[in-house]
């Protein structure tokens, strides 16, 4: 009688143990830590400032912010369109690259508040001009993704392409591409 | 064979994708591109309309739509649209296929097993067509059809519901069984009185409680429709359209509300129930 009380209390036990395993308790990480997860078929959060970083040290790197008569020169942030399957928003990348550019001092942005271009057209409907100044660049890109199949392995290969437009001229004074390649089996899952 | 036929009528459906409803991701590009706050959210307009015609296949209304937000894009501002939202006849519901076997075996009387299938719905109207402005006559077209996402989200199940029924299935087999072998035994012990009708007792109550409980799974949505139609088209001058059925059964005229995108939502139960309309002002 003794040992089967004592074989009840193991058994519950061990399924308390088992059930309280099963869970993670939450945590804080930092993106780009090492603990990551990894979807073969979607972009992670970890992509987008590893495709923003990239694109930043290239553009610096080649002098096109500084070819202005006046700087900082003026970027206005133009469509980058999403040639994926997936629900992307690109803010996730650009918003990346111009608070980077924003902090060397080479460049600044437009605005896409609605609240301050209404301020601007009223100064401009009671002056008959702004103190605005036309952008200098626009910044367009695309990102696609090149889907490989062989049995139950899949490749997805992300491409962000960006170029930097010069709005005198019309001529691309810049253009980088930063490709995130990710393989794995069908539906898969990884932790970094 | 039983079993083959219990999936045999979701095998001709058209499949989307798991878990996709095309009327949900249309909705989802429809409000991003009218309350649009920044190119980010156009940009996701532009991406659940491309996915609702690769849904869906060619589209004109589709096509519109995308060339709307393209125009958004580049500071064109939306021109007075209305959308005619049809919701038209009733979900499949579930029946099921109920196998019972007399095995005519004294220790084991009846084996059972039942499975869930789909009854299609086809009391329903095909489509509307839609008169505005006395002479633009248009026709509703397929957005979402849930014959075909709840037939593949059951077709995707069935492996899974198979098992489970056939494993419930030799478990009460087995209870039977064990229930009458300890009977059986007491009896040899000579510990039970009576023990050839306490076995059959114990038969008769492990069959009853078999058998019923021999039951699908029936429970499903009854309430959502057959097909999720749409049209769109210029909001007429004087804001007055006529909506019928393509039967001409059921006729109704709608005076569409004040703003620059507007929904009439038509509900049609069946192809002889009068439609429900109501509106909604998107801007």
């Amino acid at each position: 009688m003794k040992h089967k009380a004592i074989h009840l209390l193991f058994v519950a036990f061990s399924v308390v143990c088992i059930i309280a395993g099963c869970g993670t308790p939450a945590h804080y990480v930092k993106t780009g830590d090492a603990e990551q997860i990894i979807n073969v078929g979607q972009l992670n959060i970890q992509d987008y400032p590893a495709a923003a970083h990239d694109a930043i040290t290239n553009l610096l790197a080649s002098g096109a912010l500084d070819r202005v008569a006046t700087p900082p020169a003026v970027l206005y942030v133009s469509r980058i369109i999403n040639d994926t399957g997936l629900q992307i928003d690109p803010d996730l990348l650009t918003k990346k690259i111009s608070i980077a550019l924003h902090n060397t001092g080479k460049a600044v942005t437009t605005t896409t508040d609605s609240t301050t271009k209404g301020l601007i057209e009223k100064d401009i409907f009671l002056n008959g001009s702004s103190a605005g100044r036309m952008p200098d660049f626009t910044l367009s890109g695309k990102i696609t993704d090149i889907y490989d199949r062989a049995g139950n392995t899949t490749r997805h290969t992300y491409s962000f392409q960006l170029s930097l437009n010069d709005t005198k001229t019309g001529n691309q004074v810049w253009e980088g591409e930063t490709e995130i390649g990710k393989q794995g089996t069908r539906a898969s899952v990884g932790v970094w | 064979m039983e079993i083959q036929k219990v999936s045999s009528n979701l095998n001709g459906l058209k499949s989307y994708a798991d878990y996709v409803n095309p009327f949900t991701v249309y909705l989802d590009g429809l409000f991003f591109m009218v309350d649009a706050a920044d190119a980010s959210d156009l940009e996701r307009a532009h991406k659940s309309f491309e996915r609702v015609n690769e849904f869906v296949g060619d589209n004109d209304y589709i096509k519109a739509d995308l060339a709307a937000v393209d125009g958004l894009m580049n500071n064109k501002p939306l021109t007075p649209t209305t959308y005619v939202i049809f919701e038209t006849g009733s979900a499949p519901v579930r029946d099921q296929i109920r196998i019972d076997i007399p095995t005519f075996w004294p220790e084991l009387p009846y084996l059972g097993a039942a499975f869930p299938r789909l009854i299609f719905q086809n009391n329903y109207v095909s489509s509307l067509t839609v008169t505005a402005d006395g002479t633009n006559v248009l026709n509703t077209v397929l957005l979402a059809s849930m014959d075909n996402i709840i037939g593949l989200d059951l077709k995707n199940e069935m492996p899974t519901i198979i098992t489970k029924t056939l494993i419930s299935t030799s478990i009460k087999a087995a209870a039977t069984h064990f229930a009458w072998e300890a009977t059986r035994r007491k009896q040899a012990d000579g510990t039970l009185d009576n023990g050839g009708i306490a076995g059959a007792l114990v038969l008769i109550a492990a069959t009853s409680w078999s058998v019923a409980n021999n039951i699908a799974d029936e429970r499903t949505w009854t309430t959502l429709p057959k097909e999720f139609q749409v049209c769109r088209f210029q909001t007429p001058s004087d804001r007055k359209i006529d909506i019928a059925s393509a039967n001409g059964l059921q006729k109704t005229s709608v005076t569409i509300t004040d703003g620059i995108v507007n929904i009439v939502y038509v509900k049609s139960i069946n192809s002889t129930a009068p439609f429900l309309v109501s509106q909604i002002r998107l801007k």
